[in-house]
């Protein structure tokens, strides 16, 4: 091999680790475990990505993601794990709502769940204001409940805050105008 | 020597804004990959090293 074909030989190879190092970025980054949660509230799906909980504000220390409800609605929750690996994804799942550090309710039991390789599974669920044991609030009050979505090691917050079912208004008395005497 | 000057600095952007991009990406890598990177990026460098080497640089 001549001294050029050698140098060349190098080149190449190096690229070739070029053309390694971005293909583990995309091959890396597409594997893994994503959770994507659907949320339905007044009529608005919101749909939480798992980019949300890698931001790093919401890593440091931000806690979970805020929601609006009017009391009264049901809230419908739609949890989807997507497995994007080479083996069964096998795990507990567990949802309750919590309040001022106080377990309310448990709305899902150490469920199991499998996913297959490259496969979905979803976990529906509904939260409705009777499951959480309070009054409706009353005008200009707000309730919030924190809704926990442990998967495994991972654990998601939803932080919920109720509003009352309809806007009620204080009565408005009027004031007393002064009549002026007739002038004699 | 002023080319030099501003061929330094153009050099030192390139440099921080890869390591800047590379920083960002690899927070979402996993271990193995993380470390299939660092193999990879090391032997990219000595590579790289030994083209220029046999080309007299």
């Amino acid at each position: 091999m001549t001294a050029k074909n050698r140098s060349n030989l190098y080149l190449y190879l190096a690229l070739v680790c070029f053309a390694g190092i971005l293909a583990i970025f995309v091959v890396d980054g597409y594997l893994g475990i994503y959770d994507t949660l659907y949320i339905t509230t007044q009529e608005r799906e919101q749909i939480i990505e798992p980019d949300y909980w890698q931001q790093r504000w919401v890593r440091e220390g931000y806690e979970g993601y805020s929601l609006g409800a009017r009391w009264g609605e049901p809230i419908p929750f739609r949890y989807e794990i997507d497995n994007r690996s080479f083996s069964t994804y096998s795990v507990n799942t567990e949802v309750s709502v919590w309040k001022g550090g106080q377990e309310v309710v448990v709305l899902l039991n150490k469920t199991e769940i499998s996913v297959a390789p490259f496969n979905r599974a979803v976990v529906d669920w509904t939260l409705r204001p009777e499951d959480l044991g309070d009054s409706s609030p009353v005008s200009g009050e707000y309730r919030e409940y924190t809704v926990r979505i442990r998967l495994g090691a991972i654990e998601r917050k939803i932080i919920l805050s109720y509003y009352p079912e309809a806007a009620v208004y204080p009565e408005k008395i009027p004031v007393p105008v002064p009549v002026p005497e007739p002038a004699r | 020597m002023r080319i030099y000057i501003l061929y330094g600095f153009g050099i030192l952007l390139c440099v921080s804004g890869i390591g800047y991009l590379a920083a960002e990406y690899i927070k979402y890598l996993s271990e193995p990959g993380k470390l299939a990177c660092l193999a990879l990026t090391t032997a990219m460098f000595a590579l790289f090293g030994k083209y220029f080497d046999e080309r007299g640089w």
